[in-house]
């Protein structure tokens, strides 16, 4: 089969990712801002490939159901090879060789997506053997760095990065972002917002028409989106962490109190949900996250429909702590 | 017979100890919990071991209210196997009244406790998630 091999950079980290030619654009899409054209040799490299063999499908069929027994996280801290089945992929990783592979056990599954999906248990994994944490959370910020927001589903976060992107701010990530605890940087993975088309014509209608590039609408109608411009392009090297907003939907935009630090960790809450089920343990995150709120300024954000005033508050915070 | 004795379980949460207010969260089920006031001395001591007995008389010297919330939390931490029984005698529970923490509350934010469990990319459907997929594959 043909492949494509993209070479990407994640967190300062070189991957090699080889890919069948069909699903090379979607790849090259959802990593555009983490692409990298040079002969650096990476550390890692990750094949993706469909059709598994008859083993490899027997094997899944057998595993499917027990997934806890697979993803033992004893394997990891070992430093031997694990793997994550499910109906629609079989994940594996090999930590001595840093070498993975993604095999696509249905079809359907790759339509649907833009192909990120199937790395990020891999970036999952690594990320928990380079002290890096997963964050779910979007990052926007300055040339003085960035700011994490963190928040479950629906509260606003995605939004607020469109709209801070659109007004001229740097977008870091959406969804996830990765987190240096220790050395208080972010990284960034996803560099794709998600937005519901009311949110989008409302960013529009605030900052105008062409900051941000369609690039593709999902079947929720959902408009997946990237900033504009190679003037975005250096957010892929990420930055120091400088603060973090917690939203709260008063319906009038304000920034608020300084949060303390055990609410802070409570914004965190969807992170330290999301990251068991991809087999990077609560227990190693959350004091992570419990010392990252006392050494990070945090401060509460009442957002409202004033999308414009909503940035204006953000920008000034961020000039006032630059 | 003894009076059972009360200790934490430390490889079911973890938690964070920020002076004011105690964190924890339990890592089975991704449940919250947020300790203030009294009810952090309670935490701190269950740390090493707590006399059932010497805490009901504890609980006695402060009012209905507070009582009430360190007794739903420990009942809480007791169902998520947070807290547990031990054979061996503990230590008294210091005087709750005479603390300076203040009144003790007990939250619990398990708004998302169902979803900890769900593959965020592989479980989801096509709206991602947090939309788990319904049909049967």
């Amino acid at each position: 089969m043909t492949e494509a091999s993209l070479s990407l950079d994640i967190a300062g980290e070189r991957w090699a990712v080889d890919v069948p030619e069909r699903w090379a654009e979607r790849f090259r899409t959802a990593f555009r801002h983490l692409v990298v054209d040079d002969d650096r040799e990476p550390a890692l490299r990750i094949t993706a490939r469909e059709s598994p063999t008859r083993e490899e499908s027997a094997w899944a069929g057998k595993l499917v159901g027990r997934l806890p027994e697979v993803d033992g996280i004893a394997a990891i801290r070992e430093g031997a090879g694990r793997a994550h089945v499910s109906r629609m992929s079989i994940e594996s990783w090999d930590a001595a060789s840093g070498r993975g592979e993604s095999i696509l056990l249905d079809p359907l599954y790759e339509s649907k997506y833009l192909g990120t999906n199937l790395l990020i248990n891999q970036i999952v994994w690594r990320a928990l053997r380079r002290g890096l944490v997963p964050v779910h959370a979007a990052a926007i910020g300055n040339d003085a760095g960035f700011w994490l927001i963190p928040a479950a589903a629906g509260q606003g976060k995605s939004t607020l990065a469109a709209a801070a992107t659109a007004a001229g701010l740097r977008f870091l990530g959406d969804d996830f972002v990765l987190l240096d605890a220790e050395r208080l940087e972010l990284h960034s993975l996803y560099a794709v917002l998600r937005l519901a088309p009311p949110s989008f014509r409302m960013v529009e209608e605030h900052f105008g028409k062409g900051r941000l590039d369609i690039v593709a609408e999902r079947e929720d109608e959902k408009l997946l989106l990237t900033p504009s411009g190679a003037d975005q392009d250096p957010c892929r090297r990420g930055g120091p962490l400088r603060g973090i907003f917690i939203l709260d939907r008063t319906g009038t935009v304000r920034l608020g109190a300084a949060a303390t630090p055990a609410q802070a960790l409570r914004a965190f809450a969807s992170t330290l949900r999301l990251l068991p089920s991809l087999g990077y343990p609560a227990s190693l995150a959350f004091p992570r996250l419990g010392d990252l709120t006392r050494r990070i300024e945090s401060r509460i954000l009442e957002t409202g429909s004033d999308l414009g005033a909503l940035v204006r508050c953000v920008a000034e915070h961020m000039v006032r702590r630059g | 017979m003894s009076d059972p004795s009360f200790k934490l379980n430390p490889t079911a949460a973890s938690f964070e100890d920020f002076g004011d207010e105690i964190v924890v969260i339990h890592n089975d089920s991704g449940v919250f919990y947020s300790i203030k006031g009294r009810a952090i001395a309670v935490w701190r001591a269950l740390e090493g071991g707590v006399d059932g007995a010497a805490a009901d008389a504890q609980l006695r010297a402060i009012s209905a209210e507070e009582a009430d919330a360190v007794k739903q939390m420990l009942a809480e931490l007791s169902s998520r196997d947070i807290l547990v029984r031990v054979a061996e005698p503990a230590a008294p529970l210091a005087d709750l009244a005479a603390s300076p923490l203040g009144p003790a509350r007990f939250e619990s934010f398990s708004d998302f406790d169902d979803l900890i469990r769900l593959d965020p990319i592989h479980d989801v459907d096509e709206r991602g998630w947090p939309h788990r997929k319904t049909e049967p594959h």
